[in-house]
């Protein structure tokens, strides 16, 4: 970058150089903060490790959606560094110095660069329609031979129920409330939910994204387990007094474990919790 | 009556005197109650609005003290939500409205060379209805039971109180009346500021002051009051339905009778996100004023900071689905909103490319306002770029509802209003009080509070993504969320060493600080002209305006060669020549200056409306009272004799 | 000394920078931000037609006949407010209070037939927790009834003003800006006959 008008004695150097005198020394918090962000960075994945950790998927739709943030993360991080790196270039370079004693030029404006930075931004934006569209319509789709799956939200509690293996068309097993929700691995769930109380969301961030869960109306979504293991769940809607402990968990198993689980339940012949399932039984 | 000064060509020291003279007008507490100067009035909202800044950042710190480390206990449950209700509700409404109002009291008038606001009495209505609404609202902490057994009746379900939570099904105790019942008083004191200032804006401006003429601030003045004047309505018919639904069992949100949750969510985020902008725009206009005097050179781009602010104001309309997202409004909406919500960056980002150019090839000056104004540009484009990942719907039903939207609504808000407020409040403090605040301490409070707030809340986008949802009174231990959740706390009490700083600094300046001439930054608006503090009147004599910036060209000329300004000689800065009569267009004639009176009928009808507030909660026949007082002092405010 | 009067100076005319009396650009602005109070009342009617689960319905309910009448009768109050703003524009101040009374009273008329139906509606079991169109329909109509009974207020209270010589012939501004909120409230209600009433499914 070509810097005009340096006074002759300092140095010409290609970065902004420090000046003594340089008033709160942002440089120096800025260094010492990206420092402390590295070390900590390096300290170890342990501060980034969570059973609700986005960036650690195990499920299709929620890798695909942190892909999806990474396409749009990194243009971001790129921005900000240009734009705050430019602060700080315009805060070293354009300081008001003693021997200013003339006003500078009293630029007004510059209509190329108005319109270039109006129009570069709707193009570099425009990328990004297609991939959201086309991650909106993949997400709302009711995928083929899904295993359906009914849950019902209550203050403050999580109800699962399953499809009948002997009655398909009839009503869903219910499980207890506070039962972990059973899938079977690597196959497409698709659940629908049910509130006939206040509002709920139903979270598994290492599976997929959130999908509220409204009464008056039968939300739905479809996700998949793609590892066996047990994935930590949460309402992510404030419902009440007890919305911090409305949580649960999804057992992600072989579908030999799965049937098994589904069996038990219709062996001991839980009727449907809620009569709503019942009366929408489709 | 009348306070009537004599006519033209009295000196600025003759014209204080008088001033000073009028005695009663401006002395004591009476003078403040029925005051109906702007500037009187923008310091009541400033104070009153810092206050409840105060007691939000309380909130916040017990708030952040809970959650410092994994299932604490140091507040129950209901505690916790009932703070974090009325931490978001008090710092949008009861703060940074408030604040932003003020700003609008004390400089509108002034930049555009006006005595004062088309209204002045419904100014002060303004104020008095935002007092007792904010009054109102948090007395709702005493109904619970005994508060110093830690009972506390307060609001319970959040700033944006979603039905069916707020139906009295769910929520029985009074907490969310009083809530929603506050926020119809407090939009009532928004909704006559927006006419009054948008009035004042398009009708009083100083001769020659075209809309091209006007400083950014009043523009995004402007803007901001259409928003009002337009948003409030729908939340208040939102408010009205919840109202119905839990006083006389209305059906408005009832699923049970075949109504839908989705109508309060629609109306409130149809309201809500017209409404963040409002709560953005005028810190932008203060950044905007602020940045050119301590670059020493125009705001770069003028004409296309006021299109875009106005750009803004008109697509905020079409977004607010985007915070909904997650309702299973369907691919078509949903993919809509996407499209809306991406182009919304485009014209903030144009600010953000021309406050930078206007730093660029200037000579800055690092006083406090201008580090709180880049602060503000620093903070606002990571706040702006957070918001483009949540307009990408399909990451956004990842990142909705946890610590990752905290940090970007916190980043914009904390970082870009609240920095650009502040940012106002360094500079034009010598403006009303005749004094500096102490550089030395500002530095010290912007470090603190800038350093604090990236404490704070960069630890809460990786908890967010680290799915962390919001509004949870507490987290597991083994979920990894301790260390993050423990710095953001420390950072938290930086934050509040600096607004401790910053109260001192302003509380000794305000007696000791090192006095202020008329100009102490160099500025270029029309406020630098008159004396600091100014007069009741404002202006001697109404100026006539010749340009944008029109104080700085009459201070520089600029030199045809080089194109640099030159200083115009001395003498020739505060006397315009002008043809036109003094004070005639606003409020006078006949070359006398004319205030508007005095009048304790604002303040007797906005008591009106916490009374019929309590009415509904408690007792019927006190609405009638209320209703009656309101009555009455409109009434009075009808028929009272005045000069406006 | 401190005798009553209105607001706004006596034959002293202030120049606004739009050419617009402060007091009337208020009042439009006040108007255009009732547009949007009605209008969110007003989706919520349509949001929620056709799907109560319970009746009665309106078809069952309505008489288009009636409110025919007192839709017609609001509409002939605006003429009569009309002919009350031309008459102290021509100085004749007994005319506008006899224009204004009309005007008062044709809205009060009005307001009675909202009344009755409502009592009618209320006796034939629809309440506003009934269902759906109970709770939008008396929300909507309410409001609305409240907006006309705030305009008698404003039109008795000029005539009042008029007959205590405190409203003179200088002072038409504020009987036309009493006219732009009646005229207002006119056309919320023909919007509210035609998409409430009117356009009722069976």
């Amino acid at each position: 970058m070509h810097l005009r008008g340096l006074r002759a004695g300092r140095t010409a150097t290609r970065t902004a150089s420090l000046h003594p005198h340089r008033p709160a020394g942002a440089r120096f918090v800025a260094l010492a903060l990206l420092l402390g962000a590295t070390s900590l960075l390096m300290s170890g994945c342990t501060l980034f490790s969570s059973p609700q950790n986005t960036f650690a998927p195990a499920g299709e739709v929620a890798h695909d959606q942190r892909n999806l943030y990474l396409i749009t993360m990194w243009p971001a991080v790129a921005i900000m560094i240009l734009v705050e790196g430019m602060i700080l270039f315009l805060v070293v370079r354009f300081r008001r110095r003693k021997t200013d004693t003339a006003l500078p030029p009293q630029v007004h404006g510059n209509n190329r660069l108005e319109i270039a930075w109006t129009v570069a931004p709707i193009i570099l934006l425009a990328l990004f329609v297609v991939p959201v569209i086309s991650g909106i319509v993949d997400l709302a789709k009711r995928p083929d031979n899904a295993v359906q799956i009914d849950v019902t939200g209550v203050q403050w509690a999580w109800q699962f129920s399953y499809q009948n293996p002997n009655n398909p068309d009839g009503p869903p097993i219910a499980g207890h409330f506070g039962d972990p929700l059973h899938v079977p691995v690597g196959e497409d769930v698709f659940v629908r939910l049910h509130s006939d109380n206040v509002i709920h969301s139903f979270w598994v961030p290492k599976l997929a994204g959130k999908i509220d869960v409204i009464p008056s109306r039968t939300n739905h979504m479809w996700f998949r387990g793609d590892e066996v293991g047990t994935f930590a769940g949460q309402c992510a809607e404030f419902c009440g007094l007890s919305h911090a402990d409305m949580r649960f968990t999804v057992v992600v198993e072989p579908r030999a474990d799965y049937d098994a689980y589904v069996g038990g339940l219709a062996a001991a012949q839980q009727p449907a919790a809620s009569d709503q399932l019942a009366r929408q039984g489709d | 009556m009348a306070a009537t000064y004599m006519p033209k060509r009295v000196t600025m020291a003759e014209a204080i005197k008088q001033a000073r003279g009028d005695s009663w007008t401006y002395r004591g507490i009476w003078s403040w109650i029925t005051t109906v100067d702007h500037k009187r009035i923008g310091a009541m909202y400033f104070v009153t609005s810092f206050i409840f800044f105060l007691i939000g950042g309380i909130e916040a710190l017990l708030i952040r003290v809970q959650l410092a480390s994994p299932a604490n206990e140091f507040l129950s449950q209901d505690q916790y939500n009932r703070i974090f209700t009325m931490h978001g509700t008090t710092m949008i409404f009861l703060v940074v409205m408030p604040m932003s109002a003020a700003f609008f009291n004390l400089l509108v008038p002034l930049m555009i060379g006006a005595r004062d606001v088309a209204f002045p009495r419904l100014n002060a209505f303004s104020y008095w209805v935002f007092l007792f609404g904010g009054l109102f609202m948090y007395t709702s902490f005493f109904t619970g039971g005994n508060i110093l057994k830690g009972d506390l009746g307060a609001p319970d379900a959040g700033w944006f109180g979603y039905a069916p939570l707020t139906l009295k099904r769910f929520s029985p105790d009074h907490g969310v009346d009083y809530w929603l019942l506050g926020l119809q008083i407090l939009g009532l004191a928004s909704l006559a500021g927006g006419f009054n200032f948008i009035v004042t804006i398009l009708n009083m401006r100083a001769p020659g002051m075209s809309l091209f003429r006007m400083p950014v601030f009043v523009w995004m003045t402007l803007v901001t009051s259409f928003l009002l004047i337009f948003a409030i309505p729908v939340i208040s018919v939102a408010l009205f339905e919840l109202m119905f639904d839990r006083l006389f069992d209305a059906n408005f949100f009832n699923a049970a009778k075949g109504g839908t949750p989705l109508l309060w969510q629609h109306m409130f985020w149809l309201f809500g996100h017209p409404e963040v902008y409002i709560l953005i725009l005028p810190a932008m206009g203060i950044v905007s004023e602020v940045l050119p005097v301590f670059s020493r050179k125009p705001l770069f781009g003028y004409p296309f900071v006021v299109f875009s602010g106005v750009a803004i104001g008109f697509m905020s309309w079409g977004v607010w689905a985007h915070h909904m997202y997650t309702t299973g409004l369907g691919s078509v909406a949903n993919s809509a909103f996407g499209i809306s919500t991406i182009l919304i960056a485009v014209p903030t980002g144009v600010k953000i490319f021309n406050w930078l150019a206007t730093m660029w090839g200037g000579q800055l000056e690092f006083k406090t306002p201008m580090l709180f104004a880049i602060g503000f540009i620093a903070m606002f484009t990571i706040g702006g770029l957070t918001g483009v990942t949540h307009s990408i719907v399909p990451t956004d039903y990842q990142q909705q509802d946890t610590y990752y939207i905290v940090a970007h609504f916190h980043q914009v808000l904390f970082g870009g209003a609240i920095f650009g407020l502040f940012a106002g409040m360094y500079y034009w403090f010598p403006k009303f009080t005749g004094r500096l605040m102490d550089e030395t301490w500002g530095k010290v409070n912007f470090w603190l509070m800038f350093i604090g707030f990236n404490l704070t809340f960069q630890p809460m986008m990786i908890l967010g993504l680290m799915g962390m949802p919001r509004r949870i009174h507490s987290y597991p231990d083994n979920y990894g969320w301790g260390f993050w959740n423990a710095m953001a706390t420390a950072g938290t009490f930086l934050i509040a060493v600096g607004v401790l700083v910053f109260m001192i600094n302003f509380i000794v300046s305000l007696f000791r600080g090192k006095k202020a001439e008329a100009d102490p930054w160099d500025g270029r608006t029309l406020e630098w002209t008159i004396p600091s503090p100014p007069p009741p009147y404002n202006f001697a004599e109404i100026p006539q305006v010749h340009s944008l910036d029109e104080y700085w060209h009459q201070k520089y000329a600029e030199d045809p060669t080089t194109g640099r300004p030159l200083p115009v000689p001395a003498g020739a800065a505060h006397h315009v020549a002008t043809g036109a009569p003094d004070g005639d267009a606003h409020g006078g004639g006949h070359g006398n200056i004319h205030l508007p009176d005095p009048s304790y009928m604002p303040l007797i009808a906005a008591l009106g409306l916490p009374i019929i507030g309590f009415g509904l909660i408690y007792s019927a026949p006190v609405v009638a009272v209320g209703v009656l007082v309101l009555v009455v002092g409109i009434y009075g405010w009808a028929l009272e004799p005045v000069n406006e | 000394m401190a005798h009553a009067a209105l607001p706004g100076p006596a034959g002293h005319h202030v120049e606004t920078n739009t050419g617009l009396d402060n007091r009337k650009l208020l009042m439009w602005l006040f108007l255009g931000s009732d547009c949007l109070f009605f209008g969110s009342l007003i989706s919520a009617y349509l949001l929620y037609r056709d799907r109560s689960t319970t009746g009665p319905y309106p078809h069952e309910l309505y008489d288009i006949p009636f409110t025919s009448v007192s839709s017609f009768v609001l509409l002939a109050s605006s003429l009569s407010m009309v002919l009350a703003l031309a008459a102290i524009q021509k100085g004749d101040l007994r005319r506008m209070r006899i224009w204004l009374l009309c005007t008062s009273i044709l809205g009060i008329v009005f307001l009675s037939g909202q009344a009755f139906e409502f009592t009618e509606f209320y006796r034939e079991g629809l309440h506003l927790d009934t269902n759906l169109f109970g709770t939008t329909f008396f929300v909507l109509t309410g409001f609305h009834g409240a907006h006309v009974t705030v305009g008698v207020l404003i039109l008795m209270s000029l005539v009042a003003a008029s007959w205590k010589g405190v409203l003179t012939e200088e002072h038409s501004l504020q009987v036309e800006i009493a006219g732009l909120y009646w005229h207002f409230v006119d056309i919320v209600w023909i919007i509210i006959f035609t998409l409430v009433y009117l356009v009722t499914p069976q």
